[in-house]
């Protein structure tokens, strides 16, 4: 027997991710959006990975470091916009090149290609004099971050990034990962945050920021 | 002491004190050096939470653009201006006939099955499912892009649900096994054909496609295209709308020869 057609209820829905394009001003509101993050960082890709890419590889960069300096830069302008650290005081282009340029600069300096350095934006210049030296003052206590996370395991940071990312709550969280309840997943999250913490503690250049503070 | 103060520090951290409480640490902060120093450690842990969380994010999407986008984007012309020296209407009409013929030509070798593939695809990805009653190890791993935890959480499990068949379909047409997609999204099409159910009906159809292009097998990729394109309801409708007619017809053309 033919069972008659059942209408679905929406349980997913498809995000175009492909479709969304915003204005400066609705790119930083969608930055702010939980649920469209991935369509603005989709859209940053489409609109300006091309240029800023070009930019790298037109001062001695290879692709590989185009796409890396690019994914770093889209990084630290969602990271600064969700910190309200960029409102649009100069446009989103200006801004993400204006990163692009500084993370290419130090990681030049970092290779010690310093006679490419000097060659190396000879012809740009003009392209973008903003200062945006004081939003990355921090950014090697970032690349720390990556690299303590890296060696906390996979399991705490996938609790932790469930609890501090995704804002989900305990009792999500026991559908999401294999604890019995929510007692058990606290007790696991304290315990992982504590250990995160003592990791952070022992990073050197961390602990300088800290205590400089 | 420290690890006491590291407990109370926590729960500070979540809100999950009582207002005395809170006032307690907030004081304890202010006044306690060492205290304070456990508070900057702390939130800096967290910091590093969401700043790593916000890496793999970009990292997923960033991998996401890289398979749909053209390999050559970033290929930069080395064309030099040509000044050629015509009157007005032979510069006009040589334009034109260039344009035309240009057109043609670049279409004709431009179209191919993994073309139209990267123009069309787009990514299936899974809502927020706060208050959703269960969530599947399989949707889990769907939801975070790790596809080979997708196709090995499905391999657990016996795969009756359309659902279930679908994302592991996917995760297999994110990992460029076809093969492998093409029989999951079938089963799906399949068992509804079985039920009389339409669960997933669409997402399989446009999917299939899109997977039998990536596979260069043109003709049933586009039978299927066809069948959404003449279904105004088919959730793909529009998005298989906007490949050309011309295009489908020279990807006709192409795989009959």
């Amino acid at each position: 027997m033919i069972r008659p057609v059942t209408k679905r209820t929406p349980a997913f829905t498809i995000n175009m991710i492909k479709g969304s394009t915003y204005s400066d001003v609705e790119l930083l509101a969608a930055i702010g959006r939980r649920d469209q993050l991935n369509n603005a960082i989709y859209f940053i890709y489409q609109q300006y990975s091309q240029t800023i890419q070009s930019f790298i590889l037109a001062n001695s960069g290879m692709p590989a470091d185009a796409e890396d300096i690019f994914q770093e830069t889209v990084v630290i302008f969602i990271d600064l916009v969700k910190k309200n650290k960029f409102r649009g005081e100069a446009s989103v282009k200006t801004f993400l090149t204006a990163i692009a340029r500084n993370l290419w600069l130090n990681e030049m300096k970092k290779r010690e290609r310093s006679e490419i350095r000097e060659k190396a934006f000879e012809n740009e210049r003009d392209l973008t004099e903003l200062d945006i030296s004081q939003h990355m003052a921090n950014q090697e206590v970032k690349q720390q971050f990556l690299e303590v996370l890296g060696k906390l395991g996979e399991n705490c940071k996938k609790l932790l990034t469930l609890v501090y990312y995704e804002n989900m709550s305990m009792k999500d969280i026991v559908h999401h990962l294999p604890y019995e309840n929510e007692q058990v997943v606290r007790n696991k999250k304290y315990k992982c945050l504590q250990s995160l913490t003592a990791m952070i503690k022992e990073n050197p250049l961390i602990a300088r920021l800290v205590n400089k503070q | 002491m420290e690890d006491r103060n590291e407990h109370l520090l926590i729960n500070y951290f979540d809100r999950t004190l009582e207002e005395r409480e809170m006032r307690e640490v907030e004081e304890l902060i202010h006044t306690d050096l060492e205290v304070r120093k456990q508070w900057q450690y702390l939130q800096l842990a967290v910091e590093a939470v969401e700043y790593a969380a916000l890496y793999d994010q970009v990292a997923a999407v960033r991998e996401n653009f890289r398979t749909i986008q053209p390999v050559d984007v970033l290929q930069s012309s080395g064309n030099k201006n040509v000044r050629v020296f015509m009157r007005p209407f032979m510069r006009v009409a040589a334009a034109v006939l260039a344009l035309i013929v240009g057109t043609v030509a670049y279409k004709y070798f431009s179209v191919s099955a993994t073309h139209v593939y990267q123009k069309t695809f787009i990514a299936y990805s899974l809502t927020t499912t706060r208050g959703q009653a269960a969530i599947t190890d399989i949707e889990q791993a769907y939801r975070i892009q790790n596809w080979n935890g997708v196709i090995a959480a499905a391999n657990k499990s016996t795969l009756t649900d359309n659902k279930a068949l679908f994302l592991a379909a996917m995760a297999n047409l994110q990992l460029q096994q076809y093969a492998a997609a093409n029989k999951l999204f079938e089963q799906v099409l399949s068992n509804n054909s079985q039920t009389g159910d339409d669960y997933f009906q669409d997402e399989a159809q446009f999917y299939l496609a899109m997977s039998n292009l990536a596979d260069n097998h043109s003709v049933k990729a586009i039978a299927l295209l066809q069948q959404i394109r003449a279904d105004k309801n088919h959730l793909y409708h529009q998005q298989a709308m906007q490949i050309g007619k011309m295009d489908l017809q020279l990807l006709k053309i192409k795989a009959n020869r």
